[in-house]
């Protein structure tokens, strides 16, 4: 049990629970979070799920904890681990089922006002032509050459099939391609899940959405994506679909052997992980690849449909009804990067559960438009509240081992939200708000209510004061497709 | 514990559920019932014809996943899901099973996966006793 007098505050918003705390804790635990935050985080597990991962070998630093942070099932949503490369591990329950579960952000020049008679056509377009749902695939049936290819090429498969233009590959998170995806190390099973789901939102909480730009905080930063306020923006929020979760399951099924094997000791069997240098480590280091550069494209082709979506409505209705990409990027992924560990640089395997790289200015893995300002950082909110555009910090990187928060993140139960909200009735309300909403399920609409969610906003205030990440824009929701 | 021999417990994100049974094969059979009904799985026609199935594993929580995570995999690539299964156990962490894949009407979950989250099958008065999440 953790209590908030165990922790020492370092800094505003910034919170430490040392090693002493618990028998076998490697690292301290840092959690950005103000004082209700972190009391409420307080309340169910994800402390102790913090604690648990700060036991994993090798770390190089802190276990990070985000404010949107929520009890998860191993790791923390909302954490990240970084473990020593080469001699460190790789634990695929900290990095999640839905591998690169993400998001992408479009920007628009088109006018709320002038859009607005037509938003219920727009996101009737949006759900007709991104398949959603709870075991609803996507439009191309692959074969399984081509879904090597995926594999292997993610967001470039798009590019090549004409799926993508050159700069929605310039602006995804590693291009859209994570190096060393192997298709020989994804089962014959999860090939067999990701055959028909390519183009395809998924359900639970993932979801399309249109926002007007409500406020803007940067201004250099928000010309820099062309944002402007009172004009349309699109988020698309999903993963690798079954896919992901196949190579993840059958990955945490094989560690529980590989644990042993390595004489790897933990307090929770869905932390198991494997040297980054073994056999196995390898081997979901390149299947994991496969299921990121998956999910990257699929994001992708979504945009496809969404551009598509809004061309068969707004033309000659706006000026224009183009849609830019902004930015996509993963907030469930393991990525080898380089960091300051005590003033020296070391290669780390970084782990993100629900939580979001930040880069800062000057990075090189920043696209070149957003050099001086740091890499976009997207904030989804929870339907019916604001979202967030802001950017990495140099603080981030020496902070959060580069990272911030993911969205808003929840704190009642699916079970609680639907005995409390009815689905029919939040419609209802959302529309008065006027938020459109097209759901497939009133029960599943209803498990994602706003009241399900924490405030995004002091989620968001809470890693600007701590200074990983500063704020551009806040979004306001009008439209969405809910999965 | 009611008498379908599972419980649902509080969690924030996922589905978690504490199961209770006098042995492995009926600990196994009530974890496919708790895996339906954190699905809201319905079944509303004619079974299909059986099949069998032989799973071995290194010990019996990684058995009670990989049984589960056969049934999502026919659910999430045919659509299909057991209405009735008989499992005999063939070893500590082994079985056999005859199960009936039949088309499910509707579910309205879908489950990502069958974790491994404090799993512990321990061994009470009255039986087996363990906790399980679905990732959802």
């Amino acid at each position: 049990m953790v209590r908030k007098q165990d922790f020492q505050r370092r800094a505003d918003c910034i919170w430490e629970l040392p090693p002493s705390f618990q028998s076998g804790m490697h690292v301290p635990v840092r959690v950005f979070a103000d004082s209700a935050i972190l009391e409420a985080a307080l309340k169910d597990k994800s402390m102790t799920q913090a604690v648990n991962a700060s036991m994993l070998p090798h770390l190089a630093g802190p276990v990070m904890v985000m404010p949107d942070v929520h009890q998860g099932y191993g790791f923390p949503i909302g954490g990240i681990a970084a473990s020593l490369y080469p001699n460190g591990v790789i634990s695929p329950g900290a990095i999640g089922y839905d591998i690169n579960c993400g998001v992408r952000m479009l920007s628009t020049r088109i006018p709320f006002e002038a859009a607005k008679p037509h938003l219920p056509d727009v996101i009737s377009a949006l759900n007709r032509n991104c398949p959603s749902g709870v075991g609803v695939g996507g439009p191309i049936q692959l074969s399984e050459k081509e879904l090597r290819r995926v594999c292997r090429q993610g967001s470039h498969w798009a590019l090549k099939n004409g799926y993508a233009r050159p700069e929605d590959v310039a602006f995804t998170e590693q291009q859209g391609e994570i190096e060393g995806a192997d298709p020989a190390a994804v089962s014959a099973r999860a090939m067999k899940r990701g055959r028909g789901q390519l183009g395809s939102l998924g359900a639970g909480n993932h979801f399309i959405e249109i926002d007007v730009v409500d406020a803007i905080y940067d201004q250099d930063a928000a010309d820099a994506m062309q944002l402007s306020e009172g004009e349309l923006t699109l988020q698309i929020h999903c993963g690798s679909r079954g896919f992901g979760h196949q190579v993840c399951s059958d990955y945490v099924r094989q560690f529980q052997d590989a644990a042993r094997k390595y004489k790897i000791h933990l307090p929770d069997r869905e932390l198991v992980c494997a040297p980054l240098t073994s056999l196995e480590g390898k081997a979901y280091l390149a299947a994991m690849a496969c299921a990121a550069n998956f999910a990257f494209c699929n994001r992708q082709l979504l945009s496809h449909y969404a551009r598509l979506a809004f061309e068969e409505t707004l033309a000659g209705r706006v000026k224009s009804w183009d849609l830019t990409l902004i930015y996509d990027i993963a907030h469930n992924m393991g990525k080898i990067e380089t960091h300051l560990i005590e003033g020296q640089p070391q290669r780390v395997c970084v782990h993100r559960k629900g939580a979001t790289r930040a880069f800062g200015p000057g990075h090189p893995d920043v696209p070149t438009a957003y050099q001086t300002i740091g890499q976009p950082v997207l904030v989804p909110g929870s339907m019916g509240t604001s979202s967030w555009i802001l950017v990495g910090t140099e603080a981030s990187m020496t902070t959060s081992f580069g990272s911030s928060c993911h969205g808003a993140g929840r704190t009642m139960s699916r079970r609680k939200a639907k005995k409390t909200v009815r689905g029919e009735r939040l419609l209802e309300e959302l529309e008065q708000q006027g938020i459109h909403v097209r759901a497939r399920s009133m029960p599943g609409l209803a498990e994602e209510a706003p009241a399900a969610y924490k405030d995004v906003d002091a989620v968001v205030e809470v890693v600007s004061r701590a200074g990983i990440a500063r704020k551009v824009a806040r979004l306001r929701p009008v439209a969405v497709v809910k999965g | 514990m009611d008498n379908r021999g599972f419980e649902e417990l509080e969690h924030t994100a996922d589905l978690a559920y504490r199961l209770h049974a006098a042995d492995m094969e009926s600990l196994l059979h009530t974890a496919t019932r708790a895996l339906h009904h954190a699905q809201e799985l319905v079944f509303d026609r004619p079974a299909g014809r059986s099949r069998s199935l032989s799973l071995t594993s290194f010990d019996r929580e990684t058995l009670l996943v990989q049984w589960l995570e056969e049934e999502l995999f026919t659910l999430a690539t045919d659509g299909l899901a057991w209405c009735s299964w008989d499992i005999s156990m063939t070893g500590d962490a082994s079985l056999r099973a005859r199960v009936t894949p039949t088309p499910a009407a509707s579910y309205q979950v879908e489950i990502k996966a069958v974790t491994f989250h404090h799993l512990h099958i321990s061994e009470r008065e009255q039986g087996l006793e363990t906790v399980i999440v679905f990732d959802v």
